[in-house]
């Protein structure tokens, strides 16, 4: 064949071929947006409880929260504690009230369309693999395998950490999974910290900022956000995460997406410091909230 | 003058490769600076792919004076390496942001395909086919 023989024209073509391609994996990645599903029900979820707003509390008849801000490992952590009655519980919702792939809103956006009196991101599905169960709705039931753990919320609000490689997402669902989150690691499980010195995210050996959810022992949620990557807030690592969480009588903690899509909303507001270079203060556009209202 | 022209030739392309591994290995170290402490195999070892199978081989050609690759054999292995290289990098660089690409395993198919495609045609064309007088 010519092409073999010519000095470059086989460089060339394959050159070209090869950019091509990687420039169709680059924005299928992370650019082009894809629909898979729109939330009909969103709206059903959305009903906002009336109550009492302090700068640091709100007040009603089916939810009560109280914002603590605590300081620890040179960082900055804000923990939202939550007690739900009533047929009040933890909601979640997508960006754009859409399930897909790069749909992605600021957590204050998602929180505002969705009347959340209180949110935090949530694990970011699309850019990840393992399940997703949203409200009691099943999105996604391909297993991310052995070395996925994911925190499940069921509908009588007590939380429960699961390796996708023991339990498919049918039987969650019928076991009666509201909300699945495939992120990870659990951090505390039965009162005991399950993270190692060396456990880490992706690899990320150092302090971070992070966000986790817990479920205390008298059956309060609490929703955390550590600052990090700043000049005032160096991050915490995960077994830092867990030390700090195991004084606040915790029961199940779950680690969820951090670094800079770590943020917490309250309010109307914004109350950590969410930040990607530690220069600027500015929110990282998520695909998913976890919220309570 | 055959012999000096193969081993300029194989040394010409043993300092590429050693620019290439070189660009890799500042692509790696600033990728990883900016990281937040999230490393991925492929990125901190990614300078190995031009190292090992791009240096090595063609210091091999020089220092023991074997034949230079015909083009169809040079064009498919260099063309190999490349696509491990940056399938190497992309998926690199999908580990660290935290997400799945599985369209990255083509680049580990034509890869290993065509490199051993080349290291066969060089083989058979030029190590084992019989010496023109």
């Amino acid at each position: 064949m010519n092409i073999f023989k010519k000095p470059y024209s086989w460089a060339i073509t394959f050159s070209v071929l090869m950019a091509a391609f990687t420039a169709d994996v680059i924005l299928d990645s992370f650019v082009i947006k894809k629909s898979y599903q729109v939330v009909a029900n969103a709206q059903t979820l959305t009903q906002a409880s009336s109550g009492t707003a302090t700068e640091d509390s709100y007040k009603s008849d089916t939810l009560n929260v109280k914002l603590n801000q605590y300081r620890q490992n040179d960082t900055d952590i804000y923990v939202a504690d939550v007690t739900l009655s009533g047929e009040n519980s933890i909601k979640t919702a997508f960006a754009d009230s859409t399930y897909g792939k790069n749909i992605t809103e600021k957590t204050s956006q998602i929180a505002e369309e969705n009347n959340a009196v209180l949110a935090i991101n949530g694990d970011y599905y699309s850019a990840r693999s393992g399940y997703v169960i949203r409200n009691g709705v099943l999105y996604r039931s391909s297993s991310a395998g052995s070395n996925q753990d994911d925190l499940v919320i069921y509908s009588d609000g007590s939380f429960g950490i699961i390796n996708e490689a023991e339990v498919t997402a049918d039987e969650l669902l019928k076991n009666g999974a509201q909300q699945v989150l495939s992120f990870g690691p659990a951090l505390i499980k039965d009162g005991s910290i399950s993270v190692t010195e060396s456990t880490e995210v992706d690899k990320a050996m150092r302090s971070n900022p992070r966000t986790a959810i817990c479920i205390t022992n008298d059956n309060h949620i609490l929703m955390v956000v550590a600052d990090g990557r700043t000049s005032k807030s160096t991050g915490l690592s995960l077994y830092e995460l867990a030390q700090f969480l195991q004084t606040l009588n915790v029961k199940y903690a779950y680690n969820l997406d951090g670094g800079g899509s770590s943020t917490m909303y309250f309010n109307g507001s914004v109350i950590n410091n969410p930040t990607t270079n530690g220069k600027t203060i500015s929110e990282r556009k998520v695909s998913d909230i976890i919220y309570v209202n | 003058m055959l012999t000096k022209s193969i081993k300029s030739r194989a040394m010409r392309d043993a300092v590429i490769y050693m620019l290439i591994t070189s660009l890799c290995g500042i692509f790696s170290a600033v990728y990883e600076h900016f990281s937040h402490g999230v490393y991925s195999s492929y990125m901190v070892y990614l300078f190995l792919f031009p190292l090992v199978a791009g240096v090595l081989p063609y210091l091999l050609i020089h220092l023991l004076e074997l034949p230079f690759p015909n083009r169809a054999a040079l064009n498919l292995y260099n063309s190999g390496i490349s696509s491990l290289i940056l399938g190497s990098a992309l998926s690199g660089v999908f580990e660290i942001y935290g997400t799945q690409c599985s369209l990255c395993v083509v680049y580990w198919i034509i890869g290993i395909a065509f490199t051993a495609t080349g290291i066969l045609l060089y083989i058979t064309k030029n190590l084992c086919a019989p010496k023109q007088a």
